[in-house]
């Protein structure tokens, strides 16, 4: 029987909807474990600066003191708890449980991180099946459940939320998740895994600023601890002018967002005997490269590709001699779309026009501190005397410094300063040149036994000193 | 360091650690066919653990790996099984291209203190090539002077104090193995006792992110020891690869809890110290052992073996705990 065709012209709907499962199963894909655990902590940072919005803070340097966050996790279940103020009744009901955030509401005028409104569900569907919210605010406690039935219900989009009284004193957010998905599990379980170890650690690299503002952040009853960041600056009093290390630095206000700047070396550079040692077995503390942050938050940790400069236009791609080398730019703005930030708050968004005019000031500082490298590598020595006499000073100091007359204004423009010394140069009339060749081991062991009775000298140490030895014969 | 000449059974806080070892193999003997396993470890030129194993199991497959040109010939000359196979290669490059078709024991039994990082990275690159129920015991240098040496001046040829020495020690291991170490640890586990500790958790760290691509099975820990024979302090960990499912039966049925000796956790170990005892002391004690307890040993001997009480109880006690495996040195004539 042939089928009727439809009439030209006419018209029916298909089911564009979303289903439940998409989220569950495709956002989720989009993110590590341990960034979704990120996105609750974000959320209780947000409540911080909700609850402060108009009040000043007891210490100007610690906005964040007080407020903590208590992580807990282990092969059955995970929970969340804070004292951030809670969760108004107002954002619950308008998007705090949608799937993505409404582009206008109640958070505008404070410097969140928080802006696409779907770090919360993402990291419960993340976990596990089944969860828990529970708000206490000065004015309200409420309860929300997700469970299992609803997770697998594609037309029920609403969620029950009960008024309880409060379970706390505090304000705050307490989140459960339980019916943990098998792989997470077992990431949580404490044996055969080192997620506790590894998440510590990423909360010091990706929290330190806010922690040292005095946030707590504890993972299973561990308090978490900032990683502290410094960079070598030579005191006035340390040395001449022409023998001093100094960062570069940059800052400027430009369309409602601060930008301070700073890059430098935090450790001296290396010889070649220890860059040879670097290619054998790399070295983990890998404290090179840019750390970009967002309203105090860190979403780039120590990148070192094209995405902050390195191997564009005139700056080197970054490799081992550049492993002294580490800047950080921070962003701050009270709207947060302003900001630079991927989605994910995991990454800059590096089409950004922002970020790209940054970026200029980036490179700029990058090549001042590579070509360093660069024009001393011959004279290692000599490096060493200069950088030994260099200080390490907290890149927080840094950025909170106040441009002053040693400072120099960008293309005359009044909201824009950077600080540019230069660096040390050599200064010796007579150049140097490396002397670089290969012998048996055996031989460098005979040799260096010769000359120094004992076979495990170093081999750069055992062929300098033949050099000199000839040398002495050569000027007789 | 090398250790290829370094005349191991001539020392006995080692030979305490390889006996208790071979102990341990005897419980896992209960569960699985020891005497069927591969056995790899670097034997040096006297080739004494396998000579152990050999007599205890029976072992036929015996893999010796040696770097040192050296020390493998006079290996080859020593041999004192024909079922050794004395391969003149650097661990690393045997792990690259491991190839070991049934269960294996593999000591990585390491002497250079300067190398833990290039150390961590081969207990790494192995694990994952592991079978189940495969045995590793890793041997590591847990002497914190090697970090940085204590006699060392600073710019104004002051000789650096404690504080400033254990900080430079510790940013030393953070450059080495930091991305391992737990943030409980800081300058002042820089220690004889806290260092074991951390490389314990450490290596608990790396072996947990190498069978992170395995998730059914982990690296179980049976026993940790730190032991000093001479100015080195020493720190080794032996284990088994099991099956996640399978562990809490495992160490039941091996009865592995019951063993005084076993530390089946990260992050603990146990210090074999033996005092240098006479044959008469020797021989004293043990007439009083198992029945009698240190203090009651302590009284009847009438002397101390330190001007402390305390210390010299201590020393009385260590002697308890390993004197089934004290060994005893005396003059042969072949």
């Amino acid at each position: 029987m042939a089928t009727a065709h439809p009439r030209i012209g006419a018209t029916d709907t298909v089911h564009a909807s979303p289903t439940k499962r998409f989220f569950v199963s495709m956002l989720t894909r989009d993110i590590e474990l341990q960034d979704s655990i990120l996105d609750l902590l974000d959320n209780s940072v947000d409540g911080i600066l909700r609850s402060t919005k108009n009040k000043t803070p007891a210490d100007k340097d610690k906005p964040y003191e007080g407020y903590w966050a208590k992580i807990l996790f282990n092969s059955r279940k995970f929970q969340i708890a804070d004292n951030c103020g809670g969760i108004p009744l107002k954002l619950a009901k308008a998007y705090a449980f949608m799937m993505g955030r409404p582009r206008d509401e109640g958070d505008s005028d404070i410097p969140t991180v928080g802006m696409y409104g779907i770090g919360m569900k993402r990291a419960i569907f993340k976990m596990g099946t089944s969860s828990r919210v529970v708000s206490v605010t000065s004015s309200e406690a409420f309860e929300v459940s997700i469970s299992k039935a609803w997770m697998a219900d594609d037309k029920d989009w609403k969620l029950p939320l009960t008024f309880i009284k409060p379970p706390m004193k505090h304000a705050g957010v307490v989140i459960d998740v339980e019916d943990l998905d098998k792989v997470v599990a077992n990431t949580f379980s404490p044996v055969g895994s080192s997620f506790e170890q590894n998440f510590i650690t990423v909360v010091a690299q990706h929290y330190g600023f806010i922690i040292n503002k005095g946030f707590k952040v504890y993972v299973n009853g561990k308090l978490v601890e900032p990683k502290p960041m410094t960079l070598l600056w030579t005191r006035p009093s340390q040395a001449p002018e022409a023998k001093r290390i100094a960062p570069y630095l940059y800052q400027a206000s430009r369309d409602g967002v601060d930008v301070r700047l700073v890059v430098g070396f935090y450790d001296q550079m290396l010889t070649e005997d220890e860059l040879e040692d670097e290619q054998i077995a790399k070295r983990t503390k890998e404290d090179a490269g840019w750390t970009i942050i967002c309203n105090d938050r860190v979403v780039v940790y120590n990148d070192k590709t094209r995405i902050t400069g390195w191997g564009e236009a005139s700056v080197p791609s970054y490799h081992n001699q550049f492993i002294g080398i580490s800047g950080v730019v921070y962003f701050q703005s009270n709207d947060a779309w302003k900001l630079p930030v991927t989605t994910t708050k995991r990454g800059v968004d590096s089409s950004s026009e922002l970020y790209l005019y940054t970026k200029d000031f980036m490179r700029e500082g990058l090549k001042k501190f590579t070509s360093y490298t660069n024009v001393w590598k011959q004279d290692p020595v000599e490096e060493r005397a200069i950088s030994s006499k260099a200080e390490r000073v907290p890149v927080s100091t840094i950025l909170d410094m106040k441009p002053d007359k040693s400072w120099t204004k960008v293309r005359n423009r009044p909201n824009e300063f950077k600080l540019n010394v230069p660096l040390p140069a050599p200064t010796s009339n007579s150049p140097r040149r490396q002397i670089r060749f290969t012998k048996l081991l055996t031989e460098i062991e005979r040799v260096a036994e010769h000359l120094f009775d004992d076979s495990s000298v170093a081999p750069n140490q055992v062929g300098e000193a033949c050099f000199d030895q000839a040398l002495k014969k050569a000027k007789k | 360091m090398s250790g290829a000449f370094v005349p191991y059974h001539q020392r006995q806080n080692k030979a305490v650690d390889r006996h208790l070892f071979v102990d341990l193999l005897g419980r896992l003997n209960r569960r699985r066919s020891i005497s069927d396993y591969t056995y790899i470890s670097f034997g040096g030129a006297f080739l004494e653990d396998f000579k152990l194993i050999h007599a205890s199991f029976g072992n036929r497959d015996l893999i010796s790996l040696e770097m040192d040109l050296v020390a493998w010939k006079r290996q080859q000359f020593n041999l004192p099984l024909s079922c050794i196979q004395c391969l003149q290669r650097a661990s690393g490059d045997f792990i690259s291209n491991y190839a070991v078709d049934n269960n294996a024991i593999v000591w990585l039994d390491y002497a250079a203190a300067r190398d833990t990082r290039e150390q961590f990275n081969e207990f790494q690159a192995l694990l994952p090539k592991l079978r189940e129920f495969d045995i590793v015991k890793i041997t590591l240098n847990a002497n914190p002077a090697t970090l940085r040496a204590s006699n060392i001046c600073d710019e104004t040829g002051k000789p650096e104090t404690m504080e400033v020495l254990r900080g430079r020690r510790f940013a030393e291991i953070q450059k080495r193995i930091g991305d391992f170490i737990p943030q409980e640890f800081n300058t002042q586990s820089m220690t004889e006792e806290e260092y074991p500790r951390l490389l314990s958790k450490a290596l608990e760290v790396a072996a947990n992110d190498a069978l992170k691509g395995r998730p059914d099975i982990l690296f179980q820990p049976l026993m940790s020891f730190a032991y000093n024979d001479s100015a080195h302090q020493m720190f080794t960990v032996s284990g088994i690869v099991l099956p996640k499912k399978e562990r809490v039966r495992f160490i039941a049925d091996t009865g592995l809890r019951k063993l005084k000796l076993t530390t089946l956790g990260w992050g603990k170990y146990r210090k074999i110290k033996l005092p240098a005892l006479t044959a008469r002391e020797r021989l004293f004690i043990d007439q009083n052992l198992p029945k009698w307890g240190a203090k009651a040993i302590q009284k009847r001997l009438k002397f101390l073996f330190d001007k402390s009480e305390l210390r010299s109880l201590e020393i009385l006690k260590n002697y308890i705990e390993f004197y089934r495996q004290y060994p005893n040195f005396h003059r042969v004539l072949f």
